[in-house]
């Protein structure tokens, strides 16, 4: 399998506090690899990392063999590698089909005086942005809210929201913040199966940051652990279950 | 259809039959009215829409400048010198003046756009009082305190707006395409991008939208147009200084634009028609005028944050589009 994407020994200070050392993996086309590991590992930082928000402090990360270290994150976007956020992943004052309009426009990139004339170049882009939007109102189950204020849907439709926005961008490689945080364990089930389905539809491939110990364990091919900013485990899951290191750091060290 | 994706932003229909109203009543105006002053009201009115749609443009994206009075008086010198010095016909040296207004911009932007909410509103303010300063030292070419005075009145194709009533003509159809142009702007993908910005500016960025592209553009733009406010503005009142374009002159262009509606488009015409004659009324009263503006604006922000524009928009029961 073709690697899509290699994290090479990035490292992350914020001040004095190291919030990642030295971290490598890599993930391969169409897989679907957990980052697990306690409150504060480092997990979010990795994903500010990876998606250009924060620059690091050593190390790079290449995506598709393209060196993306540092950003700027609209660019790196643009290249298929898109993210969602733990909490605000919407815009809650528009419409569910305004939300998802907006996750695609990036791909119009005609000139202001042709949009302002509507040429067109500009009706072609936007009729392949609608188009696109569609599909992924449907794929995500969302035709029947497209009106619907995006601040008024349900805390789970939310979350699926900001899964789709992020999928309106097309992306290859998609990285979930917590997607099932404060879901239930049906929900959470739901969005398991949601998740493998986008895979196999959309030739995705999944990076994803999850609590959620029965869904990672479920979903995932592979697992990488993190544990105060360091790896100490990778594999399967039922190897990185039976791991003592990783028993450890979740139940402290037998006495 | 569009405008089923833009709820919140968007307006329906009767407030556009409003917004007809007021255009065809100001395009009526000098037919009916023959006092002199009412139609200087009307230019300043016009003007003011230039101005405010200006700086409404950078307001959608999230960030406000507290130095748009800079760039009217950028705009207003460098067309006022380029005119009276340089001998430039009116038309160019307007063109010239939101030009250098839209650059000094760009390079400003460029550079403290990085800045959000506070900041660049602190940024902004030491800027316009940099240029003020500037106005005020290089007398030889800005005449300094006592400013320029004498310029000549606006000339395009040979005719002379040298009258109230002639150059209301040409304030108004500058002001309609202004609003015009923002209409049509909003209703771009970039205008889309521009409102994603001002939501959810991290989303935005993770959308592959390059938010200080983005805003640079805004300002730039935003900027420019306030150049050419200026522009005009100096030519139909014939004298320029650096007290013209103060802080209180950016601070007057935020007040019309929060009391008229930041979010939509006809905020920028509500906000100075509304304004603008209101220190008529005070005309007894200086100090209190003031007193009036910081009331109504703290009122404007914690009871209608939409502006005037929404509550036309609520009073006509669109609530649809809420």
């Amino acid at each position: 399998m073709d690697t899509l994407l290699q994290v090479d020994g990035i490292s992350k200070a914020f001040g004095g506090l190291w919030a990642l050392s030295d971290l490598s993996f890599s993930v391969s086309c169409g897989e679907i690899v957990g980052l697990i590991g306690p409150n504060g590992a480092g997990k979010t930082t990795a994903f500010n990392v990876i998606s250009g928000t924060h620059p690091p402090t050593s190390g790079v990360v290449r995506f598709k063999g393209i060196d993306v270290t540092g950003g700027p994150p609209n660019q790196v976007v643009r290249l298929g590698l898109a993210r969602t956020f733990q909490a605000t992943s919407i815009y809650p004052a528009v419409s569910v089909e305004e939300n998802l309009y907006r996750g695609a426009i990036a791909a119009v990139d005609t000139g202001l005086f042709d949009q302002l004339l509507n040429g067109l170049r500009t009706r072609a882009a936007v009729a392949r942005v609608r188009e696109n939007v569609e599909s992924v109102l449907e794929t995500m189950g969302l035709v029947q809210f497209r009106h619907t204020p995006a601040g008024g849907l349900s805390y789970g439709y939310q979350k699926r929201l900001g899964v789709a926005v992020a999928l309106a961008t097309r992306p290859e490689l998609l990285l979930l913040d917590e997607p099932a945080a404060g879901l239930n364990p049906e929900e959470s089930a739901e969005f398991g199966r949601l998740l493998r389905t986008l895979r196999s539809n959309m030739n995705l491939t999944l990076l994803l940051v999850e609590h959620h110990m029965a869904l990672v364990m479920d979903l995932c091919e592979r697992i990488v652990v993190l544990v105060e900013g360091e790896k100490i485990a990778e594999g399967r899951p039922d190897e990185v279950r039976e791991d003592p290191l990783v028993i450890e750091a979740y139940l402290g060290a037998p006495e | 259809m569009q405008g089923a994706t833009r709820q919140g932003y968007d307006f329906e229909s009767a407030t556009r039959r409003i917004a007809y109203l007021v255009l065809v009543v100001l395009c009526a105006a000098p037919f009916f009215v023959t006092n002199e002053f009412y139609v200087h009201l009307a230019v300043l009115i016009c003007l003011n829409v230039v101005i405010v749609g200006g700086l409404a443009l950078l307001c959608r994206t999230g960030q406000l400048s507290l130095g748009h009075g800079a760039f009217i008086g950028l705009g207003a010198y460098v067309a006022v010198i380029a005119t009276m010095r340089g001998h430039w016909p009116f038309w160019l040296g307007a063109a010239g003046g939101a030009l250098f207004a839209a650059l000094v911009a760009a390079i400003l932007g460029w550079v403290i756009l990085r800045l959000r909410g506070v900041y660049f509103v602190l940024v902004t303010f030491a800027f316009a009082e940099l240029v003020r300063l500037v106005m005020l030292s290089w007398s030889g070419l800005t005449g300094g305190a006592n400013g320029i005075v004498g310029i000549p009145s606006a000339t395009l194709l040979g005719f002379a707006f040298d009258t109230k009533m002639r150059f209301y003509g040409l304030a108004l159809v500058t002001a309609a395409t202004v609003i015009a142009f923002l209409y049509a702007f909003i209703r771009t993908p970039t205008g889309h991008a521009v409102d994603a910005v001002a939501e959810n500016p991290a989303l935005a960025e993770a959308s592959g939208l390059s938010v200080h592209r983005i805003q640079l553009m805004a300002f730039t733009i935003g900027s420019g147009i306030a150049g050419l406010g200026g522009a005009l503005l100096a030519h139909y009142v014939g004298f320029v200084s650096p007290e013209s374009f103060n802080t209180g002159l950016s601070i007057a262009v935020i007040i019309m634009l929060v009391i008229g509606g930041r979010q939509s488009v006809w905020g920028p015409v509500i906000g100075p028609l509304i304004l603008t004659p209101l220190p008529e009324l005070f005309r007894g009263a200086v100090q209190t005028q003031h007193i009036f503006y910081g009331a109504a604006l703290i009122l404007i922000l914690r009871f209608l944050p939409g502006g005037l524009a929404s509550l036309l928009m609520r009073m006509s029961g669109d609530r649809a589009s809420h």
